[in-house]
């Protein structure tokens, strides 16, 4: 009975000392925060990409969603003409035809196509609501105008290339960006609409593709059938037609379809019908959005896009082949004692990481003013520290080498205990132990969602470019390696900013210091060090005694 | 396994409703790592955009679960990583001010901690927001008797652990 009861009361214990209660998981704020991710699923299915690769970074999957439907709407047409335009020579005739096609619509006012589509399962079921893909592109290469509209989400991108400017609505938002639209920023080099879409298809070209042409029909219709194929290693194989009139060489439709190339069954099916109005959308208001809609004008700044795009060029380049990181974090309260010391050693594809709790919990006035004076303030004597294991509290020491873990770990009973994992079937890069490091997260934090490039008086004074997510707000600083200066993050809105900067002897920037509210984490940074012999051995590494 | 194949073949609003019916084991998951009730959540909502975009990849849709679990902790594990160690209120407060209820609270807490991990998963998973056998199965990938053996085992120790300082009787 009286065991029945202690079971009862420690049921009661646990809960009140651990339990949540329930929990509700809502899917609409969820999916409006990791749109990013919903587009890159979304282009896995197109794409047909069932790769092993790793997962892209964040403005690969912007880059990939936001390409894939500029590719994709703009592919068949201009494929067709980068087939065609490959050989040299006259076959079947098809050069000299499709130049009349290119012609023709070189010469209309506007081109306006409407696509739809949908993907399909294993077993051929139709996996999207309808419309859910529904898109419209207009063209105007006379005005120089690409306007893009997806009619699921509601998002408009109006690009007005003489203008050199582009008008982003964003409906979570329900607000317009202005942005600029420069030649050498635009995410494929592109100067004209023409050799924007061309550019997109040129590096798909390498993977072949042929062009046939023949007479046939489109709904009753006599018509020119311009054919292609083409084969993307790793992605599926695209087959698409373009009906073109016969009279006026104006294009009628398209039809794409993306076929598995490890199953060979249709993944997705994607047409496009084209019309050809005198008139078309002046600017992004004739596209039903109200003049009252909120304007902000980011000028002369690009697009958000095109900013992640060289946010995540920075952020992914390694600082060099062999560094040292050592990062401690330094609590403002009595004393303002370092908590804790995290070393890391990178040398090629061999990677270590150590993480040192200096004095236990409860014991922090004591022990850290047992241990400032050996830690120290520079590289060298935290290093030095760090070497001799002098922690009070917990020290953890990690290897990665191919797929393999080992730890070390001393406890608060002062003894180590190893452990050794496999790390399943991925062997790690210098990539993913760059990801690792804490100079990367601190420097170049994951910037998730759609963004908006909104000013303000903070960004402008300091030269910076001001993100906003629906999760926070990111300052870069465009003259120091797109660095995340400032980090504001919702809903409590905790302020980062990073104080002070460093520089390897490379060039590259880092921040040196970032004070997050009570917290400040310094970084030191050396490129190109000499490591201690036997540092990523797994069998010097630090071990109970025998 | 229906909801699964669905979702892998693209429809979002079914691996919506998987991540309804995970997201409190994945929590549970996450916080056993993190300790920390907002960061779990932070981590599972984490786990749940990673795992989207790894869903075609998920070789054996069975273990769609354990799979998300696996991905959950790691998500958890990145964020330790990024934030070395967060020190609570707890840690700066003099144990004088801290209140009696939340020193119990305490205790426990710190009892469940020294668990062995694979006891301690199962204890937070069952405790934490109450998840049936049947979600602590499924997401663990064990049998309901090894998670009932675990859960006995775990009490036991804590029990133990808890009758040092008076919180409890006899053993259980």
């Amino acid at each position: 009975m009286k065991a029945d009861d202690n079971s009862k009361k420690l049921d009661g214990l646990i809960r009140s000392a651990i339990g949540r209660g329930s929990l509700r998981f809502d899917f609409q704020p969820w999916q409006r925060d990791h749109q990013g991710q919903i587009d890159e699923f979304k282009s896995q299915a197109v794409a047909g990409s069932d790769s092993g690769a790793s997962a892209p970074g964040l403005a690969r999957r912007i880059m990939i969603a936001r390409l894939s439907k500029l590719v994709v709407a703009a592919m068949i047409l201009v494929a067709v003409l980068i087939g065609v335009s490959r050989f040299t020579g006259s076959f079947d005739g098809t050069t000299a035809a499709y130049a009349k096609v290119t012609e023709a619509v070189r010469n209309v006012p506007w081109m306006h196509i409407r696509y739809t589509g949908y993907d399909l399962d294993k077993q051929g079921n139709k996996v999207h609501a309808e419309g859910e893909l529904d898109s419209e592109i207009w063209y105007s290469f006379n005005a120089q105008i690409v306007i893009q509209r997806f009619f699921f989400s509601g998002s408009i991108i109006y690009y007005d290339y003489a203008k050199q400017q582009v008008h982003t609505y964003n409906p979570h938002s329900k607000r317009i960006v202005l942005s600029a639209l420069s030649d050498n920023r635009l995410p494929v080099q592109a100067d004209s609409p023409w050799s924007w879409v061309q550019r997109n298809i040129r590096a798909m070209t390498p993977c072949g593709g042929e062009v046939t042409r023949r007479a046939g029909q489109y709904h009753g219709q006599d018509v020119e059938v311009f054919e292609i194929a083409a084969t993307r290693p790793g992605m599926a194989a695209i087959c698409g037609k373009i009906f073109a009139d016969r009279t006026t060489f104006l294009p009628l439709a398209e039809e794409r379809t993306y076929i598995a190339t490890d199953t060979g069954k249709t993944q997705t099916v994607e047409t496009g019908t084209f019309d050809y109005p005198e008139h078309g959308p002046t600017d992004i208001y004739a596209l039903g959005l109200s003049r009252d809609t909120p304007t902000v004008n980011s000028l002369p700044l690009p697009p958000w896009w095109e900013i992640s795009s060289a946010y995540e060029s920075h952020r992914s380049k390694v600082p060099a082949e062999r560094y040292i990181a050592v990062v401690t974090r330094q609590m403002h309260i009595g004393g303002d004692p370092v908590d804790t010391v995290d070393v890391f050693y990178v040398d090629g594809l061999h990677y270590r990481e150590e993480r040192h709790f200096v004095f236990h919990t409860g014991f922090i006035g004591e022990q850290w003013q047992q241990q400032a004076g050996e830690v120290g303030t520079t590289f060298d004597s935290i290093w030095k520290w760090s070497r001799a294991y002098k922690a009070y509290g917990d020290i953890s020491v990690r290897l990665l080498e191919e797929n393999h873990y080992y730890e070390s770990r001393r406890g608060q009973n002062g003894s180590w205990s190893a452990t050794e994992r496999t790390l399943g079937d991925r062997e790690l890069t210098r990539d993913d132990f760059w990801n690792m490091c804490p100079v990367f997260k601190l420097g170049w934090p994951d910037i998730w969602g759609e963004a908006e490039v909104i000013q303000d008086d903070y960004a402008r004074e300091n030269h910076l470019i001001r993100l906003e997510v629906q999760r926070g707000v990111f300052y870069l600083n465009p003259d120091r390696d797109y660095l995340c200066q400032r980090r504001i993050i919702h809903p409590d809105d905790r302020t980062e900013d990073v104080t002070e900067f460093g520089q390897t002897d490379d060039g590259r920037w880092y921040p040196r210091k970032v004070k997050d509210g009570g917290l400040t984490h310094t970084i030191y940074l050396e490129t190109h060090p000499e490591l201690p012999e036997g540092i990523f051995d797994p069998n010097r590494l630090p071990r109970a005694a025998r | 396994m229906e909801l699964i194949e669905a979702a892998r073949a693209g429809d979002l609003d079914s691996f919506g409703k998987l991540c309804e019916r995970y997201y409190a084991p994945m929590v549970a998951v996450a916080y056993n790592v993190l300790r920390d009730h907002q960061l779990a959540e932070d981590a599972a909502q984490e786990a749940f955009a990673r795992g989207l975009v790894s869903l075609r990849r998920l070789k054996e849709p069975a273990k769609f679960a354990p799979w998300l679990a696996r991905i959950c902790r790691n998500a958890a594990v990145d964020m330790v990583r990024n934030r070395p160690r967060q020190v609570s209120a707890e840690d700066l407060l003099r144990p004088e001010d801290c209140p009696a209820e939340e020193s119990m609270a305490e205790i426990v807490r710190e009892a469940i901690a020294k668990l062995p991990a694979s006891l301690r998963e199962v204890t937070i998973l069952r405790y934490y927001n109450d998840c049936s056998y049947e979600q602590i199965s499924a997401v663990l990938g064990l049998s309901k008797m090894t998670i009932n053996g675990r859960l006995t085992r775990a009490k036991r120790k804590l029990a133990k652990d808890l009758r040092r300082y008076g919180v409890l009787g006899d053993m259980l």
